[in-house]
């Protein structure tokens, strides 16, 4: 049997970590695990379980990152918030309105909520987070439910929610914006307040429709391949990500990652599941809560993109 | 007929039960009662269960665990009536009806 010294002229390294930084074609022996590994390119990225959140819910808001972020609101009716540290949910401070289908923007340490329903009326309420408490900000003009929402505390962007309308938050004050072509709800956005992102949703039929907003105007974008609403995106306008929803018959696992222009397939979500929230980026995303019939899950998962990846090889 | 997928009972414990390494190599998918789905005849799918402590089930038993899940929630939902309430106004209050769920071989 050959050896690999004798095949490419060197040994295969032993160590006791994995290596942090992977180029392709790399091999290494793991002294710990006792396993071979290589490094291997995947082209569609992949989704891995993380910690569950500690209350089951749908229809909730979210901000921050796959290793601070952040959950907050939702239904059954709650105002508590949870914050994600990258392995496991912890609480945080509750928010002053219960509410489910509002929106979230920001960061895990200054989130911004914002809309949604009380079980009464329609919310233009929104509120400030700071890593630990909720404090009232400036009233949308529109109160709305289903809506989306990205951006920062202090340049945040609201748009959709049974409505065109698009407000712009400057940290104190909502300001109305373009109104997007196709007005829907229980979309899906990404991105920041000059560069928004919507995609998906009710109009009131279920559409594929893309929107890129500059930060006075909402035009066309590439239509996603899966037709879905209640689903979730996060990341930016050139960088997105979709995950999860309905088609009108079944929950939905389909990721798509969008360029700017198109969108393509990704890998699927292990749990599907429709009202789910997410965070983070394209490459370090993060899908958590959510309806998977027949119940509410409290399910988390990690979402790496595409790129260098490691394998272990395995003898059958 | 052989078959296409294997089942099993595990508890999702949460970060580490699926790994990138696991999603990236076969396609693992969840139903109610803590059934999981992944490919038959795959090594790195079983070594997946032996990983989650996974209780292997038929496609049959598996369907009774499912079957075990939604059935009393579709009773709840069914027996859940408000006087003069319209079949939308229902499904506004206690979201869509629990759907049956049918396990492939």
């Amino acid at each position: 049997m050959s050896e690999y010294k004798t095949i490419h002229g060197i040994h295969v390294q032993a160590l006791d970590t994995d290596p942090s930084n992977l180029g392709a074609g790399q091999v290494w022996y793991n002294t710990t695990s006792n396993q071979l590994k290589i490094t291997a390119v995947s082209t569609s990225g992949s989704w891995a379980t993380g910690g569950n959140m500690g209350t089951a819910r749908y229809s909730l808001g979210s901000a921050g990152t796959q290793t601070a972020g952040l959950a907050f609101g939702g239904s059954p009716m709650t105002n508590v918030t949870q914050h994600y540290d990258g392995s496991a949910w912890t609480g945080g401070g509750n928010m002053g309105t219960s509410r489910y289908a509002l929106a979230g923007a920001g960061t895990q340490t200054t989130g911004l909520g914002f809309g949604g329903y009380d079980g009464n009326d329609y919310l233009n309420a929104t509120e400030h987070y700071d890593g630990s408490s909720w404090t009232a900000g400036g009233n949308m003009g529109t109160g709305r439910h289903y809506l989306g929402g990205c951006g920062t505390q202090t340049a945040g962007l609201a748009f959709g929610g049974y409505s065109n309308a698009t407000e712009h938050y400057d940290g104190s004050a909502w300001t109305g914006g373009g109104n997007m072509a196709t007005s829907r709800y229980e979309l899906a956005g990404a991105g920041t307040q000059t560069a928004g992102l919507v995609f998906g949703g009710k109009t009131p039929s279920a559409t594929n429709a893309t929107e890129h907003y500059d930060g006075s105007a909402w035009t066309a974008g590439g239509n996603m391949g899966t037709t879905r609403y209640r689903l979730s995106g996060t990341g930016t306008q050139t960088a997105g990500l979709a995950f999860g929803g309905y088609d009108g018959s079944n929950e939905l696992t389909a990721t798509e990652h969008y360029d700017g222009s198109a969108w393509t397939s990704g890998g699927n979500l292990a749990t599907s599941r429709y009202s789910l929230s997410g965070a983070g980026t394209q490459t370090a995303g993060l899908a958590f809560g959510g309806y998977d019939n027949p119940s509410t899950t409290n399910a988390t998962e990690e979402y790496t993109g595409p790129g260098i990846t490691t394998q272990t090889v395995t003898a059958s | 007929m052989s078959k296409t997928y294997q089942y099993c009972v595990a508890e999702n414990w949460g970060k580490g039960f699926i790994e990138h390494e696991d999603s990236r190599a076969f396609s693992i998918s969840s139903f109610p009662g803590n059934i999981w789905r992944v490919p038959a005849n795959t090594p790195k799918a079983n070594l997946w269960i032996n990983k989650v402590l996974g209780s292997p089930k038929t496609k049959d038993e598996a369907q009774v665990i499912v079957n075990g899940i939604i059935t009393p929630k579709q009773t709840t939902w069914d027996n859940d009536n408000v006087a003069d309430e319209t079949s939308a106004e229902k499904i506004i209050r206690l979201g869509k009806r629990p759907t049956d769920i049918t396990l492939e071989l």
